[in-house]
């Protein structure tokens, strides 16, 4: 089926469960967190309703560049201290542009589901700008709201506290101007050294196109 | 008195077996209107989009025991 001109579509028929296997259109993506989504009518945890349809968000493409990659995956002290990468190629190095900081307090507490210690993530693009975002999409980096340093952190004593799995996505400017998309996993519900990893995608051009 | 008994049993007998055969507790299968609406990363919609969607039929391989878990979606249709 194919959707109509207000972009929506309607299916009638008997069945248990309904998955989605293709929403497909030249020049578009789909939010990736959809594709393969299902939906249980029987027994009823889905609900349809004409007047709130299930909304799908497609990527309007601006078209592919050729954007710089670069990762890194190990384990951290979680001391307080600094760790810096190269972003162009993802080497930890002590003049990096790319310098993260991971804390968890106390580091030596005995751990388990109970324990709890405060967490503190700091990210920093040396000479540079970073944001964080919830976007759907980060295919296109914004041209304001930079900050040189972003921390997230969290005290054991805040309710509803959890150490947790600290998966967050950011917009980066370099100091050269050239901005980029940052995605970083830290394993803050772990014993110290704890694991870290990050992926960095940099558009060279300058662009803001964060598409490949 | 028999013969009433059976014959009403007769009567009865198919259309039981057809409200089993139609009965979601026993398919699993329930009529599904789905409503759907595609859109851009503007909230503008998109038309001509190709959607797919696989609906699956489920059955249960036993009459008991699998009816307290769930269907068994053993079926698909698109």
């Amino acid at each position: 089926m194919e959707t109509d001109a207000d972009g929506n579509f309607v299916l009638n028929t008997n069945g248990g469960f309904v998955q989605l296997t293709t929403i497909e259109k030249d020049g578009y993506k789909l939010l990736p967190r959809q594709v393969k989504e299902g939906f249980m009518y029987f027994p009823a945890q889905f609900h349809p309703d004409s007047n709130n349809p299930v909304v799908f968000k497609m990527w309007k493409k601006r078209g592919a560049e050729s954007l710089l990659g670069s990762a890194w995956h190990g384990k951290v002290a979680c001391d307080g201290t600094p760790i810096a990468f190269d972003l162009l190629n993802g080497k930890q190095t002590e003049v990096g542009n790319l310098r993260i900081t991971c804390t968890l307090t106390p580091t030596d507490a005995k751990w388990g589901n109970q324990v709890l210690s405060d967490y503190k993530l700091q990210i920093e693009i040396g000479g540079g700008a970073i944001q964080r975002t919830s976007d759907d999409f980060t295919y296109l980096a914004p041209e304001s709201g930079y900050l040189p340093t972003v921390t997230i952190e969290e005290k054991a004593a805040d309710p509803n506290h959890r150490n947790p799995e600290l998966e967050q996505e950011f917009y980066i400017k370099t100091a050269d101007g050239h901005y980029g998309r940052l995605s970083i996993d830290w394993a803050a519900w772990q014993k110290p050294p704890t694991h870290l990893k990050w992926d960095c995608s940099i558009n060279p051009s300058g662009s803001r196109n964060l598409e490949r | 008195m028999n013969a009433f008994k059976a014959t009403v049993a007769a009567c009865l007998f198919p259309a039981a077996l057809m409200a089993q055969a139609e009965d979601p507790h026993v398919t699993g299968n329930v009529p599904i209107a789905f409503y759907g609406k595609v859109v851009d990363q503007n909230n503008q919609p998109v038309s001509d989009v190709k959607v797919r969607l696989e609906v699956r039929v489920g059955y249960f391989t036993s009459d008991h025991r699998n009816r307290e878990m769930g269907p068994g979606f053993l079926g698909n249709r698109r």
